[in-house]
This record gives structure tokens, sequence and C-alpha cells, in this order.
């Protein structure tokens, strides 16, 4: 299984953010305005993929015989 | 003998046993065996306490046995907390109660309320010591009992709500000897790991017994201590632990913990899907914005300067050309004037002019004009010229001055 890239869903999303408030801040020129709305598409379209591709992974921690704590996965 | 005898109406001596009973037993603890329990569809109950030389009648409203963290029974031994009242009409007493637990775990509520007191006081409740929970934990740490109903929940909602979260399970005692320290384990084992967000703590109901493990100092503490934000989510609604007023935030079931600890994959769609719109909105409305812009400064005096000063040299240019043209006319013509006037003089002047009048020129025979009588030798010939042809004449002789 291909160990899906770790993505800080929080900062990618609070990041769209940012991009929609400063796109509404009057402040950016033409040029910064159509950087700015390329990287807020790019953004919805890795938060997208993301979702659609979730997997959820569930593990169980496990002390082994000699006492290291090691993770397994989880049999339900 | 009857005009000393003080009589009291029945009325009176009851009111009067009402109020010394009533004020004297206002707050007693009892200790009894239950029988004849009814649980009436009023929510009240009603039964009676007893020992193997007594009984006595209570009740216990709605409002107080809400919050009992245990069935009663007929037959079971009991810790009753409460007043006694007299019911005037019937002339009985009863005891209202209001707090009952079973009775060997009194002990166990006592060293609840000492340690309350002191953690309290200790500020582990605080609320400036709460952690915010993430919005979006990536990995979610769950220690419970690996064959419990609550983790069955937990997982279960966890799978269908938020596939988008991993899950670590540290499976703990929940239950029983070292419960408490295994679950405090549990939390520092997770911690240790870097990449937790938030750490879910919990089993399912139980006697208060059952859930005694969280209400513990240790596990109190390890709560308390944790820099990972912790949820705790033990037996039912109304049960409330120790762990729970320490945690970050109490769930009232496992079930709710595994729903308040994650946004739901459709609510986080919903969100990226009112994000783009927002985007695409806001970019819309910024070029609208900008074409405005350029708009109004098109119609600003700064724009138009450039090509007003443009206009306004070429207007002066033509200006100083026509200035020019008409200088140099007058120059010109100016000359032109004197021109005609040196040539009015020069006609004056012409010797041609002066002949017509009368006059002749004399030129010897080399061309030279004569202008004394001398130039000319007697008998030489030279040549006259009018004002209309010339002719050739001979010096006869020379004549005496006439002036």
């Amino acid at each position: 299984m291909a160990k899906q890239k770790i993505l800080d869903f929080e900062a990618a999303l609070g990041r769209l953010e940012e991009i929609v408030a400063s796109l509404e801040g009057e402040n950016e020129s033409l040029e910064k305005s159509l950087t700015l709305f390329e990287e807020g598409v790019k953004l919805t379209e890795t938060l997208r993929s993301h979702l659609d591709t979730a997997e959820q992974r569930i593990q169980v921690l496990m002390k082994d015989a000699d006492g290291k704590m090691s993770e397994k996965d989880f049999e339900g | 003998m009857s005009g000393n005898r003080t009589t009291l109406t029945v009325s009176e001596i009851t009111a009067q046993i009402k109020g010394q009973i009533e004020s004297q037993f206002s707050r007693v603890w009892v200790r009894g065996e239950i029988s004849n329990f009814k649980h009436h569809s009023s929510g009240h109950m009603y039964f009676t306490v007893k020992d193997v030389g007594a009984e006595l009648r209570c009740v216990m409203f709605r409002g107080f046995n809400q919050s009992l963290h245990f069935k009663p029974e007929d037959g079971m031994d009991v810790m009753i907390q409460g007043k006694i009242t007299v019911y005037e009409p019937r002339g009985q007493y009863q005891l209202m109660v209001q707090l009952m637990e079973p009775a060997g775990i009194g002990t166990l509520y006592l060293a609840f309320e000492a340690l309350k007191k002191q953690l309290m006081g200790e500020g582990l409740f605080d609320e400036s010591k709460k952690q915010p929970l993430p919005a979006y934990p990536k990995r979610i740490g769950i220690v419970t009992s690996p064959t419990g109903a609550a983790l069955r929940d937990m997982l279960n909602i966890l799978k269908r709500r938020a596939p988008q979260v991993d899950i670590i399970i540290r499976p703990a005692l929940v239950q029983g000897d070292g419960a408490a320290a295994d679950v405090a384990a549990g939390i520092q084992a997770l911690e240790s790991m870097s990449n937790i967000d938030l750490i879910i703590i919990g089993r399912g109901g139980g006697s208060l017994e059952d859930l005694w493990a969280f209400n513990e100092e240790i596990l109190a503490r390890a709560i308390g201590d944790c820099s990972i934000p912790i949820m705790s989510a033990v037996g039912h609604e109304t049960d409330v632990t120790i762990s729970d007023m320490v945690a970050d935030l109490r769930a009232p079931t496992p079930s709710a913990a595994a729903e308040l600890a994650s946004t739901s994959i459709s609510e986080l769609s919903q969100t990226i899907r009112h994000q783009k719109n927002q985007l695409h909105r806001a970019l819309e409305n910024r070029l609208n914005q900008l074409w405005q812009e350029l708009d109004h400064l098109v119609d600003r005096q700064s724009l138009q300067h450039p090509r007003m000063m443009i206009m306004r040299n070429r207007e002066k240019l033509d200006n100083i050309m026509h200035q020019i043209n008409f200088s140099m006319h007058q120059f010109l013509s100016m000359k032109s004037t004197k021109l005609k006037g040196f040539e009015k003089e020069l006609s004056v002047l012409n010797p041609s002019d002066i002949l017509h009048r009368g006059y002749s020129i004399a030129f010897s025979d080399d061309g030279s004009i004569i202008r004394h009588a001398d130039d000319v030798n007697t008998g030489e010939t030279f040549v006259l010229k009018t004002g209309s042809g010339r002719f050739s004449a001979k010096k006869k002789k020379m004549l005496p001055n006439s002036d």
C-alpha cells in the first residue's frame, strides 16, 4: 500500500482561506491576484483529492517481549 | 381538673411534631436495605429502607434520582442522605432522599469529593488549562479496552464519518487494579509519538466501581500533564468522572467523542467546495474592480496629461510658426518698400532724365566725359549725347567765360 502523502489539512485550508481573503481585500495587483487564484485552485484540488483517496489506517500500539513499543495493523 | 388541662388539637400537636422533627433531622445519613421499591411513572421513586428492628418510608423525587449512578433494587444495602418530613394529613413521617449510593461505595464517594476538591484547588480544572481541540485531526490516539463496545462504537463512527483520519489504539485496562496507571501510561505512550493530534480516553458504561479508574489521581495528573489535547469519554451521559473534569473536553459517551473528535468528510468536502466558490467569486470581483479602477483612471486628468501636453505644445508650435511667417513677411515687405524708394531716388539720378530736360553730355573720342573746355583741343572732334541720339562735333575756338 502506497503511503499517502501527509497533508497538513488544517494549514492547507487555512492558506486557502487566506488567499480568498487577499483576493477580497482589494489590495493585490492583477498579476498577484491571478497568481493567488491559481494557487487557490491548486489547493482546492489537492484538498479534494486528499479526501477522495482517504483510506483510514488503524493501528495498535503493542509492547514487544523486550518491552519496546511497536505499531501493528489493527485486526478489528 | 379539666380546667387545668392544656388541650391541643390534632393539627396543633402534629404541627409541633413536624416542626421539631424536621428541624432536628434536616440532614441525616441513614443506612439500610431497600424494600418495596417502586419507580413511579411520574419519575419519583417510593420505597422503604429497613433493618432488623425498623422501617423508614422514603421518597426520592425525580429531580434527585436522575443523578443516581446505579439502579436501586429491593434487598440492596444503601447509604441515603436526606431529611425527615412529616406529612400532616396522614400523620406520617418519611425520609426525603437527596443522595443515595450503594453502601459499599461510601468511602469511594468521599475519596472522589476529596480528590475533586484538591485538584480544583490546584487549578487542574481551570478553563485556562484547556487546550483547544484540533479542527482537522490527522491522527487520533485512543486509550481504551481493545475488546470493549466503546472502541467498536468509536471505530465505526470514525470509519464512516472521517476516513481521512488515521487511528492508533493503545490497549489499556479500564477497570480493576492498575487500570488508572495503565490508562495514564497509555496517554504517555501516545504523547511520546510525535504525530498524534488528539487523544481519546474512555470506556463504556458500568457501575461506579467499574468506572473508578477514571476517578484516580494518577490518571487525573497524567491527563493534566499531557501536551496533546485529551478528550474524556467515560460511561453514560450521567457519569461524570475526575478524568472528565481534567480533560480538555468531556464527551458524554465514547460515540459522542468520536463525533466530536472529527470533522466529517462530507463537511470538509462542503467547506472545500465553498472555498472554491469563494475563490472564483473573489477573483471575479477583483477583476471587475480592476476594470473599474482602470476606467476611472482613464477618466482622470493625470492620465490625460501627456496627451494634453502634446496637444498644447503642438498649438504653441503652430503659433510660433505663424508668428515667424508673419515676421518674415513683414520683414520682406519692409525691405521691398525700401527698395522701391531707392529705385525712385535712383531714377532721379539717371542721367538720361537730365538729357531729356535739354542737357547734353560731351564725350571725348576716347569715351571720357569732357568736364573742362581744356579737355578738348581746338580743332579736335568730340561726341555730344542728347536726350535722344548723339552726334559728332568739332571745337572751333575758345570762347570767353559767359558768367
